[in-house]
Parts: C-alpha cells; structure tokens; sequence
C-alpha cells in the first residue's frame, strides 16, 4: 500500500513539475532595465537662429560627460528663433509644442534651461550647480525603459515603448514619454555665423501619450507597466531615436527620468 | 578748507560722470544722440541655405544692421534697449551683453562692457519669408550705465530694403534728374556749366567728389562699400540736386 502511495505522489508529483511546450519566441522575457538611481531632467529650450544657443549645448556636452546616463537632456526648440518644420520642412526642428512648453514655463530669452521642472527658468551658465544638487536626491521611484520600431496590423512602422514603473513610495503624478532625436545635421547660426553642418542632438520630436503625459497613481512598492506606440514619422532616423520617459506631479517637479535608445 | 574739499568732490564727482561715455556705432562709425541711422544689410546666407543641403531654399528675408556699442570706461550693468517704433509694434531680436538671445516689441539687455572695446549689439529682425517682401522696421536703440538712465544714448534704427525709404527719393532740384542703374549713377542736370558730385556716408563724411562731365553723364559708384549714400551736385550756382541711394 505505501508503495502504491509513493508511486502515486511521484506521479503527481511528476505531473504537476512536467515543463509545458512553450515556443520558443516566447522562452525568454527581456524586462526593461530599471534606473533606480537619481537621473535628471534639462529641458533646455532652443532655436536654429539662436546665435547663443550652441554654447550652451557645447556646455551640455561637458555636462554630459561628467553625469553620463544621470542627466537626461531634451533639446526643445520654440520661439522667434525656432524654424517650425511644419514651415520650413526638414530644415525646421521645431514642433507645436515646442512654444506650448516655452509658453508654460514663460521662456522670455533663449539659450533657457528648466531642470526637473523645479529650477525656473535658468540660463546656461546656472544649469550645472543645479543639476549638481539633483543627482544627490533620492529617487522615490525607478523607471525601466525599452523601445523598438515594430509594425502595426497595417504594416506602418511605429515605435512601441515598455515603461516599468518601481515605486518605493505611493507617487501621484503624470508619466511623460517623448521621442526625441540625436545627430540630426542641419542648419544653426552660431556666434554669428549660418552653419548647414550643425550636428543637433537630443531634439524633441514628438510626445508618445500627450502633450503633458498621462495620470498615474503608484502604489508603494507596487509595481506597474506601460506599453504605447507612435508612427514612426517620414523625416525621422530610426537609427537615432530615442525615448525619455519620466514622473512629475506639480508639487515636486520631475521625480524621476529614464532614456533608452530605440532598437530596430 | 572744508569748502575747498566739497566743491573738489563734487568737481572730481562730475569729472568722473562726464568721463563716463556710451556710444554707438554703425559700421565702425560713431552715431551722434538722436540720430537717425538706416540700414538695408541683410543676412545673405537666409536667402539661400537649403540649397546646399538638397532641400527647398530657406528663402527668408532678415536684416541684421552692423550696430556695436562702445563705453569709455570699464563698466558692469551697462543697459540696453531695443524698441520697436512701428505701428502696430513688431518683434525684433537682442541677442548681445548677456550671452542670450531675446526677442520682442521691446528687448533688454544688462551686460558688462570692458573700456574701449566695441561690442556687436547683435540686432537683428525677425525673419520673414519670403524674402522677396519690401520691409520696414524701425527701432529705438537706447542705452546707460547702471543709474543713469537720465543720461542715456539713444538713436533711431530704420532697417528697410524700401527703396523709396532709402533710394533716390525727394530729388530736391527743379529740373534734374538722377537715377541708379546697378551701381552706375545716371544724372540729367538743367544748365551748362561744371558740376560737382559730393558723395557722403550716413555719419556725414564725404566719401567721393567728382567733377561731372557736362550737364549729361554717368557716374560709376562700384568701388564704393555696400551701404546708404548721401549725395549732392552742386554747380556754381549752388545745389542742383541731392538725395540718398543705396549701393548694392
């Protein structure tokens, strides 16, 4: 009898520990890296016939060099020194809502930087003791970001973006996710002279979910994720995409930032 | 004694703010307070770029005249002002003292001017396309050290390819005519005898004289500067004529 008894438990037990047939697509889940530590954000408002504005990049340069994935830099151009693409076609990086968000933030005078969207509005020459002061706060949540250019059922190319959000503590707020594009070479004036080699890096292209994000209510150590898509539009490089999601309530400013490149 | 020492301060003290001196200048030379400069200079690479880069021509018309500002003396808190004059207001661009670029109906800057060193003010207008339009702006370009806005320089900026503003306009003569081909200027003047062309730049020096071969002619202006001219053909009865033309 216990025999049968020890032959029927291995047997179940054998049954319920069988792998099930699974195909082989689907054997592996690549989970977004998930930044924990403190990134921060520079919204650095721009403009192609801005003559002072590549200083102030050529400072982002430096700036990027000594925080590396820490600083995360969104190039927005706006304003009289914008050239809108909807004017100017592919010479023009400026998009609607480029002076949607100069507006919002009252950009009077251009280079003008807005840091975790805590700063004000700063000038070049002030971002790096803020940005110095905001990579020491603690991070109330981690945010995982992947993207890759897919198609839809229509056969359109479109960029869909994975965002894990990991709070350590409930967080109210709006995630943001935004397109944006690096070496893009085109027009600039720059102290004076009319560049048509200028390498543009980190441009606002397009926002993925709204203008100014979309609500989001986190649980304390709940996790939750994300998943949009946008069309991949006709004038951007696919191979120099990337996307910047990050989490901001009006009362604490951006809480945290997170960049991906996006893969083919 | 005491007197003595009180009316040294106070001549030190207006000495010292006497001493103190803003000017500007338009193309290297100095504009009198008050004046009225004009300017057809334009940004030339607006009208083309694109075409390098295998895309439509910007085609986008903006001037940028050649203003600097100079201050006597080593000075912080120098302030500046651009102001649009026309009706209705219309944005122009600051984008000098600061290290930034501002735009408006009224732009102001503070910025720090080290003695004796001419800054480009870096005014421009907005660009407009396309730039083949005919445009006037007018300005008001002000400037003073910190706490003297009492004491400010100030001079009224016309930036216009009009060349009814700035062309051969009110040829005041009876019975003469001037005209501009290209740079050749063709003159018709009532009356024998010898004439004399007097060309004089916008700061009021005279850049060219010439005896006009009789009352009939052309004169080539093609080794002159691209800019705004004053001139006048006097004969021996005094002034045949006067105006402005423009070499391109």
């Amino acid at each position: 009898m216990n025999k049968i008894f020890c032959a029927l438990l291995l047997g179940v037990t054998g049954w319920l520990t069988a792998c099930d047939e699974i195909a082989e697509g689907d054997r592996y889940l690549e989970m977004p890296a998930v930044e924990s530590r403190r990134a921060v954000l520079l919204e650095e408002f721009t403009g192609q016939m801005c003559t002072n504005c590549p200083e102030a990049q050529r400072r982002i340069s430096s700036m990027k060099e000594q925080y590396g994935d820490q600083l995360v830099v969104v190039g927005i151009h706006a304003g009289n020194f914008g050239l809108a693409e909807s004017d100017y076609g592919s010479l023009g990086l400026m998009q609607p809502e480029g002076d949607e968000y100069a507006t919002h933030w009252n950009i009077e005078s251009y280079p003008a930087g807005v840091i975790d969207r805590t700063s004000g509005v700063l000038n070049a020459p002030d971002w790096a003791a803020y940005v110095r002061n905001e990579v020491t706060k603690e991070a109330k949540l981690g945010i995982g970001l992947s993207a890759v250019v897919t198609e839809n059922e229509a056969g359109d190319s479109i960029v869909s973006v994975f965002a894990t959000l990991e709070p350590s503590v409930a967080v109210n707020g709006k995630l943001q996710l935004w397109i944006t594009e690096s070496h893009i070479v085109g027009f600039q004036i720059d102290g004076g002279n009319t560049l048509t080699d200028y390498e543009h890096n980190h441009v606002y292209r397009a926002s993925v979910n709204g203008t100014w994000g979309e609500d989001v209510a986190l649980q304390e150590n709940v996790f939750q994720t994300v998943e949009r898509s946008i069309p991949v539009r006709e004038n951007w490089n696919t191979a120099n995409l990337s996307v910047v999601g990050f989490v901001y309530n009006d009362a604490e400013g951006v809480l945290q930032v997170a960049e991906c490149e996006v893969e083919k | 004694m005491k007197k003595l020492f009180t009316l040294l301060s106070a001549l030190l003290c207006a000495w010292s703010v006497q001493a103190q001196t803003l000017t500007f200048q338009h193309e290297g030379k100095d504009i009198e307070n008050g004046a009225t400069v004009y300017s057809s200079k334009i940004n030339e690479d607006l009208l083309h770029i694109g075409d390098q880069m295998g895309m439509p021509a910007m085609n986008a018309l903006q001037f940028m005249p050649e203003i600097t500002l100079t201050s006597s003396v080593d000075a912080s808190n120098v302030h500046v002002t651009l102001e649009s004059i026309d009706d209705p207001k219309v944005d122009l661009e600051l984008c000098s003292f600061d290290g930034t670029c501002s735009s408006g109906t009224l732009c102001e800057k503070k910025g720090e001017l080290v003695a004796n060193v001419a800054v480009d003010a870096q005014i421009h207008t907005a660009s407009v396309r396309p730039a083949d339009q005919i445009i006037t702006r007018r300005a008001l370009v002000s400037a003073w050290y910190e706490g003297q806005e009492a004491n400010k320089v100030s001079f009224t900026l016309v930036m216009t390819n009009d060349e009814t503003v700035l062309g051969i306009d009110g040829v005041q003569a009876s019975k003469a005519h001037v005209s501009m081909q290209g740079n050749v200027m063709h003159y018709a003047l009532d009356g024998e005898g010898v004439h004399t062309l007097y060309l004089y730049g916008l700061d009021g020096a005279m850049v060219m004289s010439r005896t006009l071969a009789g009352s009939e002619g052309q004169v080539s202006l093609s080794s002159l500067r691209k800019g705004i001219y004053l001139y006048q053909i006097a004969g021996k009865s005094g002034s045949k004529a006067q105006g402005k033309i423009i070499v391109k």
